[in-house]
């Protein structure tokens, strides 16, 4: 889709017209719900966060400057209402700074070659707290300031996070290397086994 | 630091490509489409609100005005205004050796008529009545053989000293008729010697002003039921032996409770009408459909009206009336329009006949058109050929301010002492361009309703 089209889908938007609302929603699902699935739990949590993005962008898409690309401002209202939704539970876990967060030496390099699915599982697998500022910093390019500001907390505490976060990642990707074949089905089997496991136990009883 | 780079890098990398993770899926949209339904329905109440307010703020002042509003007094009515003073404040010791000891009561009497008749004929009965003599501002009158003072008082309050001057020798009553203050009725002490006999002695007429008429006391209040000595006479034994008369008390009770005609007057009515509308005249006219609830308030014959009115308001017009920004790829025909619209109305009406039963009034104002949902059909001549819209939908677009000009007759009908029917022709006259398709709709109808007089 051109800037062009883009921009007749948001004026029609602005008019609040529902066909143009759609559009604009097929459009930029996709964009939309990459960011989401990397801040959520699951899909269900990140199509939730995605709803009330958009809802926030068309209802508020008057004050979009057309100066500027619509993905760049959509795409901090999607981050902002991550974070709006798992405010409660980051609340809770950022109280660790990092001088009192326990160092875990990783002599590792990390050099696996994981596809999408794979990152997103892990990523997915991080506490809110950890995975949110992993997002901020590694991916969306915020500092630890302005992490520190978006979330309430300082900025030691947002590079404690991020420093476990990334002990936590690393010790998942090598816990995949040390398994044979592609990591993201050495994951998917290796959660089958476990499950497997679990239910003969559980029979066995 | 530099594997803390690489594992930025290769999330960042990795995570910016969802693939089919985020395929769009339509339950999505119904469930956002669904959030923005709801949004739009809050949305239409709360740009509601200000009007409700407004509506509620007018109601809460008619309200308060009605009930707190001070008891309204008719000065052309007559009045009776009753002062009671205890004569013992205004008598003071004579300038001689005498003291007066007055009566317990004196009156002052504030009463009068327009006419200016008034009269008063206390009647004092006693064996002992005390001698009276006139000073200098005080008349004392005295009855034969004993006498009773009785002292009208024209300044009691500057110098306190309504004192008779008694013969030293003989006790003595008096009666204090104070006048009041400035304008109060002067009373006036007049013997009736002749007519009273020996034991039946004062009179006191007041002297009334103007608009005041009323009994000064009543005749019989006077009731002399107690000896009293007076100080310092050089018989005193004697005197004492006398009966003093003594007023018990003058209680004028006469009240004219007043009356208070209000001219004002408070109706909340309930209206239906049926109305034909137009754009530019009525050669198009389709009919319409309101109802509503008004509040009034009046004055005299001056009637402010205002409420709130839902309307149906259908209308057909050319296209040539039709005024949009939208460039149509063929020009439709006619436009058919059936719109729901809040009319809020301030109308004044004056009354220009009216009797016990039946009223006729005329009145003009001006409405608020609130625009609540406005659906537009468009008429081709002959099938366009590709895009060419049917219609055009809106809500809570369009707002007129005192965009309309009103007037109406009004006659209302009195059914009993609570409720009225009314029934009012109008005419609604544009002041602006109404609606989305800003045209110059006139409506004129007739509306039926039933008004509580609340007052």
């Amino acid at each position: 889709m051109s800037d062009q089209e883009l921009q007749n889908i948001i004026q029609g938007c602005i008019k609040q017209d529902r066909a143009s609302q759609k559009m604009l929603y097929k459009t930029l699902y996709g964009f939309g719900m990459g960011i989401c699935l990397r801040y959520a739990g699951n899909r269900y949590e990140a199509a939730e966060i995605l709803n009330s993005g958009f809802f926030k962008a068309l209802t508020h898409i008057k004050k979009y400057d057309e100066s500027r690309p619509f993905k760049a401002w959509l795409g901090r209202i999607m981050t902002n209402t991550a974070i709006d939704y798992y405010r409660t539970n980051l609340k809770v876990a950022y109280t660790e700074d990092i001088d009192t967060a326990p160092d875990i030496s990783v002599d590792e390099s990390v050099n696996a070659k994981l596809n999408y699915e794979d990152l997103l599982a892990l990523v997915q697998k991080l506490p809110n707290a950890y995975r949110t500022v992993f997002n901020l910093y590694a991916i969306d390019g915020y500092s630890h300031d302005e992490i520190g500001a978006m979330l309430g907390i300082n900025a030691g505490t947002s590079k404690s996070n991020l420093h476990k976060a990334r002990q936590k990642l690393q010790q998942m990707i090598r816990e995949q290397q040390g398994n044979t074949g592609r990591p993201g089905e050495t994951m998917m089997i290796h959660k089958m086994i476990l499950t497997d496991t679990f239910l003969k136990d559980i029979l066995k009883r | 630091m530099n594997q803390d780079n690489e594992l930025n890098k290769m999330f960042r990398e990795g995570l910016t490509e969802p693939g089919h993770n985020a395929e769009y899926r339509e339950a999505d949209w119904e469930a956002l489409e669904q959030m923005l339904d709801e949004r739009q329905k809050k949305r239409g109440i709360i740009i509601l609100l200000p009007y409700i307010g407004s509506v509620a703020a007018i109601l809460l002042v008619f309200f308060a005005w009605m009930f707190f509003k001070p008891a309204a007094t008719d000065t052309g009515k007559p009045v009776i205004a009753v002062n009671k003073t205890k004569a013992g404040d205004n008598a003071s010791k004579g300038a001689g050796q005498q003291t007066a000891q007055v009566g317990q009561v004196a009156t002052n009497a504030n009463t009068g008529t327009q006419n200016g008749t008034a009269s008063a004929e206390p009647k004092i009965t006693d064996t002992n009545p005390a001698q009276t003599q006139n000073g200098n501002q005080n008349a004392a009158l005295v009855s034969a053989g004993n006498r009773t003072a009785i002292a009208a008082n024209k300044h009691p309050h500057k110098g306190n000293n309504p004192v008779a001057p008694v013969s030293k020798n003989e006790p003595q009553t008096m009666i204090a008729a104070n006048k009041p203050d400035k304008g109060s009725t002067e009373a006036s002490a007049v013997t009736d010697q002749s007519a009273q006999g020996g034991k039946e002695v004062v009179l006191a007429t007041p002297q009334p002003d103007q608009n005041n008429a009323a009994t000064a006391f009543s005749p019989q209040t006077f009731v002399m039921n107690k000896p009293e000595t007076v100080k310092g006479s050089a018989n005193a034994d004697s005197a004492a032996n006398k009966t003093m008369p003594r007023i018990a008390k003058q209680a004028p009770k006469t009240t004219v409770k007043a009356v208070a005609e209000s001219n004002t007057h408070f109706a909340l009515s309930v209206l239906a009408a049926s109305n034909v509308n137009g754009v530019g005249s009525f050669q198009q006219s389709q009919f319409g459909a309101d109802l509503g609830v008004t509040i009034s308030a009046g004055y005299k014959r001056f009637t402010l009206t205002t409420g709130a009115i839902y309307a149906k308001t259908p209308y057909a017009t050319d296209f040539s009336n039709y005024h949009i920004k939208y460039q149509f790829p063929v020009n439709p025909t006619t436009v058919n329009a059936d719109c729901r619209v809040l009319d809020i109305p301030i109308n004044l009406n004056y009354q220009v006949f009216g009797n016990f039963k039946n009223k006729f009034s005329v009145g003009t104002g001006l409405s608020s058109y609130l625009m609540l949902k406005e659906n537009y059909t468009y008429t081709y001549a002959s099938y366009p050929g590709g895009y060419a819209p049917d219609g055009y939908s809106t809500e809570n677009r369009n707002k007129h301010y005192f965009g309309v000009l009103n007037f109406d007759v009004l006659y209302q009908h009195r059914l009993n002492s609570k409720f009225s029917l009314d029934v009012q022709p109008y005419f609604k006259l544009p002041l602006t361009d109404i609606g989305y398709g800003h045209v110059k709709l006139q409506t004129a109808g007739v509306a039926v309703g039933f008004s509580w007089n609340i007052k």
